[in-house]
């Protein structure tokens, strides 16, 4: 089971790469992603789980991803006028924000999103408590005010 | 026709100058900001604005294409691991006890826990 | 929109050497660290850019094989950074 959901992703890619339907590289790429895919799970994951994901929480995921590039452009900007500012008026400050994420997944997928928004970057995230290192003391109330973690919350953990 | 491809064209080129434009912010940001993790800052989001942006801009002037896919699966690739790789090497300095710099004077915030 | 490309990647290779003087300053292994990683994805682009000058997409492979080998060597070097050794157990 390990073997083929670690195999479907290999063959996808291979199809990416080779873009091509021929009888001899499908056949090819079947066999070494299967390969892969049993060496993937009996030797890299052979004591973790994968995590597993409902057709409605993928579906929320997708929803996710649009939101979040938005914030991710507007973050941009936001770094941007602080670099470009002659000024410079960056403030850096380090907060400690703790989450009730429970499942990994969840977590990583905040801590990823924190690193890519607005002037803030987890650096350290320990059984949930996410250590972020803010440009400005205004971009750390983005994280304080809960609202990227509801939306985490909401596409994995209901 | 023709006024589809100029506009698709345009689109195309607005979003790789855009691109160019966040490129040009994360090196004057790596280079100006005061210490490691103000940088990191710098590099992680300009960087993933940037190559996504010119990533989108040349998918939608090849058309539809293998090469599109291939355009996509990088700027999804920059876009999960920039941001993860800017995390590890902050993690490791962070365990490693690098201090952030913060403005004289006045520390805002709470302090590391 | 050739000469365009052209532009584009030369200025995205100007940024890179800039990038590189970072490289050289840095007062910390990170930061060297990070300006080569910012690199890699400058020459990354570059690599698209050129694969559609061209009009070969086999620079795309080439393009996609490089960000993977960035990602990888970063996290190696931060987690070497880390630990202080590459094999056994994180922590």
């Amino acid at each position: 089971m390990k073997t083929l959901r670690a195999a479907v992703p290999l063959m996808l890619f291979w199809l990416v790469l080779t873009a091509s339907v021929r009888i001899a590289d499908v056949v090819m790429g079947a066999i070494l992603s299967l390969l892969l895919g049993w060496w993937a799970a009996n030797t890299l994951w052979r004591d973790t789980e994968t995590p597993t994901l409902s057709v409605r929480q993928t579906w929320r995921f997708c929803l996710y991803i649009p939101w979040l590039i938005k914030e991710i452009v507007v973050a941009a900007v936001g770094v941007a006028e602080k670099v470009l500012d002659p000024a410079m008026p960056v403030d850096p400050c380090v907060i400690v924000h703790r989450s009730p994420l429970t499942r990994s997944v969840s977590r990583v997928a905040f801590a990823n999103s924190i690193t890519l928004t607005p002037g803030t970057l987890t650096v350290d995230l320990e059984d949930g408590t996410f250590t972020v290192h803010c440009l400005a003391p205004d971009f750390a109330a983005g994280i304080e005010n809960g609202d990227m973690e509801r939306r985490i919350h909401r596409v994995f953990e209901e | 026709m023709s006024t589809l491809d100029a506009i698709l064209n345009t689109v195309a080129a607005l979003l790789c100058i855009v691109g160019a434009f966040f490129f040009f912010v994360g090196t004057v940001g790596v280079l100006r900001l005061p210490d490691f993790y103000s940088r990191t800052h710098a590099a992680t989001k300009c960087d993933t604005v940037g190559a996504g942006s010119v990533l989108l801009g040349l998918a939608l002037l090849q058309g539809f294409d293998p090469a599109t896919l291939k355009l996509l699966l990088l700027a999804v690739l920059v876009l999960i691991s920039s941001p993860t790789a800017g995390h590890a090497l902050a993690r490791a300095v962070f365990r490693g006890g690098l201090e952030p710099w913060t403005r004289p004077g006045h520390r805002t915030g709470g302090g590391v826990s | 929109m050739r000469a365009f490309f052209w532009g584009l990647g030369i200025f995205m290779l100007a940024n890179a050497f800039l990038c590189l003087l970072r490289a050289y300053l840095g007062p910390t292994v990170a930061d060297r660290i990070l300006a080569v990683n910012i690199v890699g994805t400058k020459t990354l682009v570059v690599l698209v850019l050129l694969s559609y000058i061209f009009g070969r997409s086999l620079y795309l492979d080439v393009a996609l094989v490089y960000g993977l080998l960035n990602f990888l060597v970063t996290i190696v070097a931060a987690r070497f950074m880390e630990t202080g050794r590459l094999r056994g157990e994180l922590t």
